[in-house]
């Protein structure tokens, strides 16, 4: 338990008092501690000087992250439903093929993506374009958001459907053949029967999903890196390249703890929506 | 003779900082980056500076040597600049170092000021130091560093591509002078007849990165970043708006992509014949195209053209002459050193005209002093001298803290531009309103 | 499970028209890392394993250089070091925990979710500082220890339910045969858990070759291992795409064989966890 604890304490709660700590210097690729008080924080509210991007960056935030959570929860959801509908090899097959991206080094499935959508003759989809005749299309500058909220929801699919196919395998039998007896269609089934079955699973998966698109940067980063101008930085993004493509070790700190804090405040309105005893009792959801 | 009695003092200077009895050997650490293999001479120069620095020792009897280690690192800037960083804190940094950053060296305590050193030695070796580079040297009236190397950026443009338009070799010289006396408008529209006709892919490929490149070009549009004489920022809105619109145009034109390829496309292409012209290259580039991309000495002498960047023709009308940028490290001495008057005297004999002229030699670069064009090493190389010129216009890349960051959102600006996704005038709202936060101090011209 | 056969055919046209386009990204991913001289820019006139010739060639790019096998062998350290981190604390740590009466569930349940609302990817800033200051920064090992962490909750939560499953008489009667604790521990329990010490070990050492923002940010440039060499190629170099998906493919082929091989038995947790997009 000893070495564990340790372990945690180390590259857990002291890197949160560093951040804080951190987020209170002007520290630049100098290394130097100078406390400034809350300069970086007037600056991230305006108070005084305003960093103009903040706004612009808090709007994608939002919109990235309202994109590709209820398409992670929705296609999930069709997934798993569809596919738990079918033969067993076929719904095997589809989930298998949903299941690559998260069996994929990261690095390898933003490269997918990448090239997929390069907007030369020499991307995917533009050469197929191409081939076909048709005129090629600048994804990366045209759809950029799109594309980044495709990328990371198919992320998050790859775990919500595992979780919601696992749930739906625990549904008895004899109630879907109950309700197909009765002469209810194949959606009847669907909405009435197992939709109901999944509310927790749901429910669970939605908040999990909300703190990791809040806190993900690394596949934006490596599909956009945050481009066309500003068009799909988000709040962590745009933290990560104040510290380590900037030097702004201080601001970039000062926008972690702004994250940090929306983050607990979500995790204990969660807590408290779901009700802490419910999820303890309940939380049963093992694939 | 003045001359020789400084070096005389220097000699019963050293003679007396040697006061042990035996002969003790001191070492001096230096970490030099290229970066990549070009700038290797950059590192050997010290160590022939220790030979003649010792020599001297020798010849006067002082009772100590120089032992010089020299770690040359081929990385880029960036990680180059972090080990130092780290290894300064670590107490480990060397005597002498080759960097950037000048002003956050300054500012840091990394590096001690040269300007007596400089003061002291000037008739013996600073003299002919083309003057422009010290303005590059100097923050806070201090000069904190010595150039050792210039490289200024310019267009690059195929001269085959113009014959194949029809284009006679009196003609081409005359539209595109080596001394830059025309306008860019100029270069635009030859890039253009280019891509009309076929001949090539890209018609002009800029920087993918910001960097000296796109500060010229800026300077071109007289959209100045910097005033000197009060160390300050500057952001000039109509010649920035200028600027971008230009760049959108050419867009349009199919002159320039959408989005910039990267260094190896524009290298590649460029000596293949398929880019009419490069603005992302200096003088020194065709050594690296030799190596890396077969370039031909023959194809280097009747194919390829370089000039300065001339101004627009507005820019021309208002009487700004032809504009290159340098962006070159320094030796520094850092804070850290146990000798740093040891450490100033080799890197004073690494910066003799000899070192010089062995420096631009290997690298094809302009020597960065006047008396080195006679050294025999150099004397006779065609290119250099032809070349060399450039030198004497260069602007160097100013000093401040903020310059980068500052050019880095232009470049954005520029990006977001040429993709079409933001237009020139929003561009240029966003950058001023960022520069009014960041440079409080800064100027904003209307 | 199947619930109704054949006549319906419409869950496999939506399910088909959504994996359409990754069926063609997928295929076409195999079909630039084999194919030579693409006909039409996707479909190859020619098979062979010229993309693949950094196996037997050093990888230059820009001014840089090295080798397929430098950063595969980097990839392999750094991995394994990590999963071997992983695998001791989590071992030791569910022992006890399994064996001390503790509420467990919840306690770790709070603490995942906790450690998911601030993972280690947004504490960059500071991990970078701490390692720098312990004197581990820029290496392998340091960064390695720090992304063992990341996966040591949910390991430990791993560990421990391995341990539940093995019965308390066994532990008795060792003791009562005169051994000490951790001679129980070595000779009784770690034949019974071998095949949960692999999968902590799988489960750490994947995550660690997946990792690329820990490596990106932690190791200098000159310390490449997989992850990063592909993420700078295809940043700096020539678009070459076969030479990326082939570099790609081999770099995916550790991960995806595990996967394969071991789903059962790495699916066999409770969710919480995972990657953390």
């Amino acid at each position: 338990m000893g070495p564990s604890v340790g372990l945690v304490l180390l590259f857990y709660f002291i890197p949160v008092i560093l951040t804080f700590l951190i987020a209170f210097t002007d520290m630049g690729r100098t290394l130097i501690w100078r406390f400034i008080g809350l300069d970086n924080f007037a600056r991230l509210f305006g108070v005084g000087s305003r960093d103009p991007l903040i706004p612009r960056i808090l709007l994608n935030t939002i919109v990235y992250t309202l994109g590709a959570l209820p398409l992670t929860i929705v296609g999930g959801l069709l997934i798993a439903v569809l596919s738990m509908r079918m033969r067993p090899s076929a719904g095997l097959f589809f989930r298998s093929v949903f299941f690559i991206p998260r069996a994929i080094p990261p690095v390898v499935w933003g490269f997918l993506w990448a090239w997929s959508f390069e907007g030369t003759r020499y991307g995917l989809f533009n050469a197929i374009l191409a081939a076909l005749g048709l005129p090629t299309v600048q994804w990366l500058i045209r759809y950029p958001m799109i594309i980044v909220i495709l990328a990371n929801g198919f992320l998050g699919i790859s775990l919500a459907m595992l979780v919601f196919s696992a749930a739906i395998a625990t549904i008895p039998q004899e109630l879907t053949r109950a309700a197909e007896v009765d002469g209810a269609s194949e959606g009847q089934v669907i909405r009435y029967v197992i939709l109901p079955m999944l509310k927790w699973p749901i429910l669970t998966m939605t908040a999990w999903h909300l703190m990791s698109f809040l806190n993900s940067y690394v596949y934006i980063m490596l599909i956009t890196g945050g481009g066309p101008y500003y068009a799909t930085e988000v709040w962590s993004l745009y933290a990560y390249h104040a510290a380590f493509t900037q030097y702004r070790y201080g601001y970039g700190a000062s926008l972690v703890v702004l994250l940090v804090v929306v983050n607990v405040v979500l995790f204990l309105i969660i807590l408290k929506a779901f009700g802490m005893q419910r999820m303890l009792t309940r939380g049963k959801i093992e694939v | 003779m003045r001359r020789w009695f400084e070096t005389f003092g220097i000699v019963v200077l050293l003679a007396f900082l040697a006061t042990a009895q035996v002969v003790e050997t001191i070492t001096i650490k230096a970490s030099v980056i290229g970066p990549g293999p070009m700038g290797v001479k950059k590192a050997t120069n010290l160590e022939l500076a220790a030979e003649y620095l010792n020599r001297f020792l020798e010849a006067c009897g002082a009772n100590i040597r120089i032992k010089v280690e020299v770690e040359f690192s081929e990385l880029k800037w960036e990680p180059f600049a972090e080990k130092f960083y780290l290894d300064f804190r670590a107490g480990k940094a060397p005597d002498i170092v080759t960097l950037r950053e000048t002003a956050d060296l300054a500012e840091g305590g990394y590096i001690v000021p040269m300007t007596k050193h400089v003061q002291t030695f000037w008739n013996l070796n600073y003299y002919d130091f083309y003057p422009n580079l010290w303005e590059g040297a100097k923050w806070k009236g201090e000069i904190w560093g010595i150039p050792h190397d210039i490289c200024p950026v310019g267009i690059w443009y195929r001269k085959d591509v113009l014959r194949a338009l029809g284009y006679t070799d009196a003609e081409i010289s005359q539209l595109l002078p080596a001394d830059g006396n025309t306008t860019l408008e100029v270069v635009a529209r030859l890039a253009k007849e280019a891509v009309d006709a076929g001949l090539v892919e890209y018609g002009i490929l800029h920087r993918p990165s910001s960097g000296p490149g796109i500060y010229a070009t800026l300077l071109a549009f007289g959209a100045e970043c910097y005033d000197p004489e009060k160390g300050t920022l500057v952001l000039n809105k109509s010649a920035l708006l200028r600027f971008l619109k230009w760049h959108q145009e050419l867009v349009a034109q199919k002159v320039i992509p959408p989005a910039p390829p990267p260094w190896a496309t524009i290298h590649g292409t460029f000596v293949a014949g398929k880019t009419f012209s490069t603005w992302a290259n200096h003088v020194g580039t065709p050594a690296e195209w030799m190596e890396k991309y077969g370039l031909s000495e023959k194809a280097l002498e009747e194919d390829l053209g370089f000039l300065p960047f001339p101004p627009t023709q507005e820019e021309k009308a208002k009487g700004r002459g032809p504009v290159s940028v340098h962006d070159f490290p320094l030796y520094f001495v850092t804070t850290q050193s146990k000798y740093p008057e040891l450490a100033m005297l080799l890197i004073m004999f690494a910066t003799s005209p000899e070192a010089c002229a062995i420096h631009s030699a290997f690298t094809l670069r302009p020597p960065y002093r006047i008396s080195a064009l006679n050294h025999p090493l150099i004397k006779d190389n065609a290119y250099i001298q032809r070349t060399a010129p450039s030198a004497a216009t260069v602007r160097p890349v100013p000093i401040h803290p903020k310059f980068w960051s500052y050019q880095a959102r232009i470049f954005e600006a520029l990006k977001g531009v040429e993709a079409g996704v933001v237009t020139p005038e929003k561009a240029v709202e966003d950058l001023v309103a960022w520069f009014l936060v960041e440079v409080p101090e800064g100027v904003v011209i209307e | 499970m199947a619930y109704k056969r054949g006549t319906k055919a419409i869950p496999y046209l939506i399910l088909g028209f959504v994996a359409a386009p990754f069926l063609i990204m997928y295929v076409g991913f195999f079909l630039r890392a084999f194919g030579e001289k693409m006909v039409l820019g996707i479909i190859p006139a020619q098979w062979g394993i010229y993309n693949f010739r950094f196996l037997w060639q050093p990888i230059t790019w820009g001014l840089e250089q090295t080798t397929m096998w430098t950063a595969f062998g980097n990839t392999m350290f750094f991995a394994t070091l990590s999963g071997f981190i992983v695998t001791v604390i989590c071992m030791l740590a569910g022992y006890a925990l399994s064996r001390v009466e503790f509420r467990g569930r919840s306690f770790f349940l709070i603490l995942q979710l906790v450690l998911h609302a601030v993972p280690g990817q947004i504490l960059l800033i500071a991990v970078f500082f701490l390692l720098l200051y312990i004197g581990l920064l820029h290496r392998i090992p340091g960064v390695a220890l720090a992304r063992a962490a990341l996966e040591i909750p949910l390991g430990v939560w791993m560990a421990k339910g391995f341990f539940d499953g093995i019965p308390w008489d066994v532990e008795r009667a060792a003791m009562v045969d005169g051994c000490t604790r951790l001679q129980v521990w070595y000779k009784i329990f770690l034949p019974l858990v071998k095949p949960g010490i692999a999968a902590v070990f799988i489960w750490g050492f994947l995550f660690a070759w997946h990792d690329f923002i820990y490596v990106y940010t932690l190791l200098p440039g000159t310390i490449k291992v997989m992850a990063t060499l592909i993420q700078s190629l295809l940043a700096t170099e020539v678009i070459d795409y076969g030479y990326l998906a082939a570099l790609s493919l081999i770099y995916s082929i550790p991960p995806l064989s595990l996967f394969i091989f071991l789903q059962r038995a790495l699916l066999k947790v409770p969710i919480f966890g995972g990657k953390g997009t």
